[in-house]
């Protein structure tokens, strides 16, 4: 009763600057709102750390907020009493407050300066959110920043900014420390140009060392013929092809499940190799068949691509240099290949076909279809 | 043999060498390299296999998941076993802020695949944690419109309906899940139903199914089942079989709250308040609750230690007010301790015209009876009665209400 008397006193006499302000934080508090539509209690705690200094906001029920700092410092509970009361109470309960929230930085507490803040500031708003400032200084060479807040019964959300960084939202239960964030500033972002080469460098170790599969492909594409003319179709056709399909995979514009994809690349590497048993030079079908190869190639590609996962902000940058890194990758797999057999390609083709093409083709053919069965079994 | 060795054989019998040492590599690292053509999370969910759910478990699965979750938001396999996991620890700890992490982690995923199947089934059952009904039979309906034999999306209608109010769906969405496939989740469900008729040896008998359908490697699963048993047979006065039941949760989930918060009412009842009062403090160091505080009151004032349990009073109320806003819980405070009773009556009505449950009904008639408005009182308590449920609070609120009644046409 008193305090609707007191409600309808205060909004008979609003002076112009209250007034402003109260307009001001009801806009603020819409937005806050807004932002927060799924938070629980009304307690939000908001810090922010930089030059060295700290500064902790927390947003309180002043109704609630009296009885519970009374409670946790053994004084008798107040009912019932006039705002202006209410609030000075409160300031004066700041030792039972900074005892039940502290600040912490690699696991010391910190001193804070207490400030209350009350809603009555904003003239007649009865149901404002009072707000407790916290401040203090970072220890120089401090690591980490934690923060307690005693007082809930329940969860609040603690909204850290260290210097110009992101805001960082845990969700905290109350008496309970939160997760030490640490103060090292963060990395800055990597520039386009370090993502390319990045993704470069995942592409290529994707060839070599780590594709066996793919350099068994490539080998067989190698062996066919010693015209560098073949090879080179063979290998352009194979290029076009999987980067078609690694391109629709990771736009997910289309998807085949890896069980199929797995065994099919591997029959693919036995295909080629058994075709160089039978065949001596490139033919039509071949490079169609490459080309088809190539496609499914592509979707595993895609499948690694996948989960190394691609940064958002440079989505096409790191597609196309991964995929020039498997180009190199391929590439570099042919020039070891011709370096090694270059010498018996040109001094005796019929040897080299009997004593390098025929058992490498058979090897890796045998590899092809060992594959092929333990993937599709798998 | 001098024809054997010439570098031509040599040349071969490297070749051979090298590919079947790349073969043998290969297939050292054939598990990473069979990976590389799929999708590695192939995340299962927690509680079936692989995945075990100890507190210590669970901390370092979320940890990962977040991480992976991080990396590709867009991974909804990842993000859907997140959502589990930080809705067990919600449960755990009483973090409630874990499940609107939960389901910000959700939404992102879907915000690449709006129709996913299993990010859509994941989001009902977290809203339905987040007491956001409507919403939860909302997309539980539109998932079971979409795999009408999945049993799961007629847990999540139940469960909504259920704290609706609207019983006759709930059991009905119930009764499908079980004859779509008898688990430890429909087990559970079908106890519950039973309870709130009022059958609470077929309650136990039920329940005591759903631990037996609980998989060993999901402790926080079996302590949650064990705790509610405990509770059941605590209901029916069989202390001894109660007490099993709570030692044998704590012994699958060392702290478990439910279990902690069962025992420390099996004490009271067996009149060691003291008991009770110390297991509820250690309970409310790590998950601190205004139901907690408004409970550690009662056995304060039981022991006569009046001014601490005013104390404890005012920490419940202060955070059902701010922290965990609970309107039906508040106004049964309100009543129950006779305090702010307009405000109880208030608050009960709000709480009533969303819900019409029976303990929200039982609030409401607790706090106008308390108001002295004891025909309301008694239609509402009709209401709360209508399941035929055995609830020993509803029960003495009714005989109260009758009495009151009784007086009044007396007079």
């Amino acid at each position: 009763m008193r305090r609707a008397a007191a409600r309808h006193a205060g909004a008979t006499a609003v002076e112009p600057r209250a007034f402003i302000i109260f307009v001001v934080v009801c806009v603020a508090l819409l937005f806050a709102i807004a932002a927060n539509a799924h938070e629980i209690g009304k307690t939000q705690v908001q810090a922010s750390l930089r030059g060295g200094a700290y500064e902790i906001d927390v947003v309180v029920d002043p109704d609630a907020l009296l009885p519970t700092l009374e409670a946790y410092g053994r004084r008798p509970i107040s009912r019932d009493l006039p705002r202006d009361e209410r609030d000075h109470r409160i300031a004066a309960l700041s030792g039972v407050f900074l005892e039940r929230v502290r600040v912490s930085f690699d696991g010391r507490p910190a001193e804070s300066a207490f400030e209350y803040l009350p809603s009555s500031a904003f003239n007649d708003f009865a149901q404002a959110p009072s707000k407790v400032r916290l401040r203090g200084t970072v220890p120089p060479g401090s690591s980490d920043f934690a923060f307690t807040y005693g007082l809930a019964l329940g969860t609040y959300a603690l909204n850290l900014r260290i210097g110009d960084g992101p805001v960082l939202t845990q969700w905290v239960v109350g008496g309970a420390v939160s997760e030490p964030v640490s103060l090292a500033a963060p990395l800055p972002p990597p520039t386009r140009a370090e993502i390319g080469w990045q993704y470069f460098e995942l592409g290529f170790t994707h060839i070599l060392p780590n594709g066996f599969d793919h350099v068994l492909f490539v080998v067989g594409i190698f062996l066919l013929t010693s015209r560098w003319r073949s090879i080179v179709a063979q290998v352009s056709t194979f290029t076009v092809a999987h980067s078609i399909t690694l391109a629709l995979t990771m736009y997910g514009i289309v998807s085949l499940p890896a069980k199929v994809v797995e065994p099919m690349i591997a029959l693919s590497i036995a295909y080629v190799a058994i075709e160089n048993l039978v065949v001596r030079e490139l033919k039509p079908w071949r490079l169609a068949l490459v080309f088809s190869f190539g496609l499914l190639h592509g979707m595993g590609f895609a499948g690694v691509l996948r989960d190394l996962g691609l940064p958002r902000p440079a989505f096409l940058t790191a597609l196309v240099t991964f995929n020039v890194g498997v180009e190199a990758g391929q590439l570099s797999v042919i020039a070891i290949a011709f370096a090694a057999c270059a010498y018996w390609q040109h001094r005796d083709r019929i040897a080299y076909r009997r004593f390098v093409v025929v058992p490498a083709s058979l090897a890796i053919a045998l590899t092809g279809l060992f594959w092929t069965v333990q993937r599709a079994f798998a | 043999m001098r024809r054997f060795f010439t570098p031509s054989t040599f040349v071969s019998v490297a070749i051979i060498a090298a590919v079947t040492a790349m073969v043998a590599v290969a297939n050292l690292r054939s598990r990473e390299s069979r990976a590389s053509y799929g999708r590695q999370a192939n995340w299962r969910p927690m509680g079936t296999r692989g995945a075990g759910t100890s507190r210590a478990d669970l901390g370092a699965r979320i940890v990962e998941l977040r991480a992976a979750v991080a990396k590709q938001s867009e991974d909804v396999a990842a993000a859907v076993v997140l959502a589990d996991a930080l809705v067990r620890q919600t449960r755990i700890t009483g973090n409630t802020g874990l499940a609107i992490e939960a389901e910000g982690v959700l939404k992102r995923a879907l915000a690449n695949d709006v129709s996913n199947y299993d990010a859509n089934r994941a989001l009902g059952s977290l809203l339905l944690s987040q007491h956001r009904f409507r919403e939860a039979v909302a997309i539980g309906e539109k998932n079971r419109d979409a795999r009408p034999y999945d049993p799961i999306n007629y847990g999540v209608i139940g469960d909504g309906y259920l704290e609706l109010g609207d019983y006759d769906k709930a059991f009905e969405a119930f009764d499908r899940m079980m004859s779509l496939r008898p688990s430890s989740a429909s087990y559970a469900r079908v106890a519950y139903a039973r309870e709130l008729q009022g059958n609470l040896a077929g309650a136990i008998e039920s329940m005591k199914l759903a631990v037996d359908a609980t998989p060993p490697d999901d402790p926080e699963a079996l302590a949650w089942h064990h705790a509610q048993v405990g509770d059941l047979y605590l209901r029916l006065g069989r202390m001894h079989e109660a007490e099993s039941e709570y030692i044998a949760a704590s012994h699958a989930f060392p702290g478990h709250p439910f279990a902690m918060t069962g025992y420390s009412r099996l004490l009271a009842a067996r009149g060691e308040p003291g008991a009770a009062l110390a297991l509820l403090q250690e309970l409310a160091t790590t998950a601190p609750t205004p139901d907690l505080a408004a409970r550690t009151g009662d056995l304060l004032a039981q022991i006569g230690r009046r001014d601490e349990a005013e104390r404890q009073y005012a920490l419940a109320e202060a955070g059902w007010r701010t922290d965990a806003p609970e309107p039906k819980n508040l106004a049964r405070f309100l009543a129950d301790h006779d305090r702010k009773i307009p405000e109880a009556v208030a608050v009960a009505a709000g709480a009533a015209a969303e819900r019409h449950d029976i303990f929200t009904e039982d609030a409401l008639a607790w706090a106008y009876f308390k108001a002295g408005r004891v025909a309301q009182a008694r239609e509402a308590i009709a209401r709360a009665l209508r399941t035929g449920s055995k609830d020993a609070d509803i029960r003495a609120h009714a005989r109260a209400i009758e009495a009151a009644a009784g007086q009044a046409a007396a007079r």
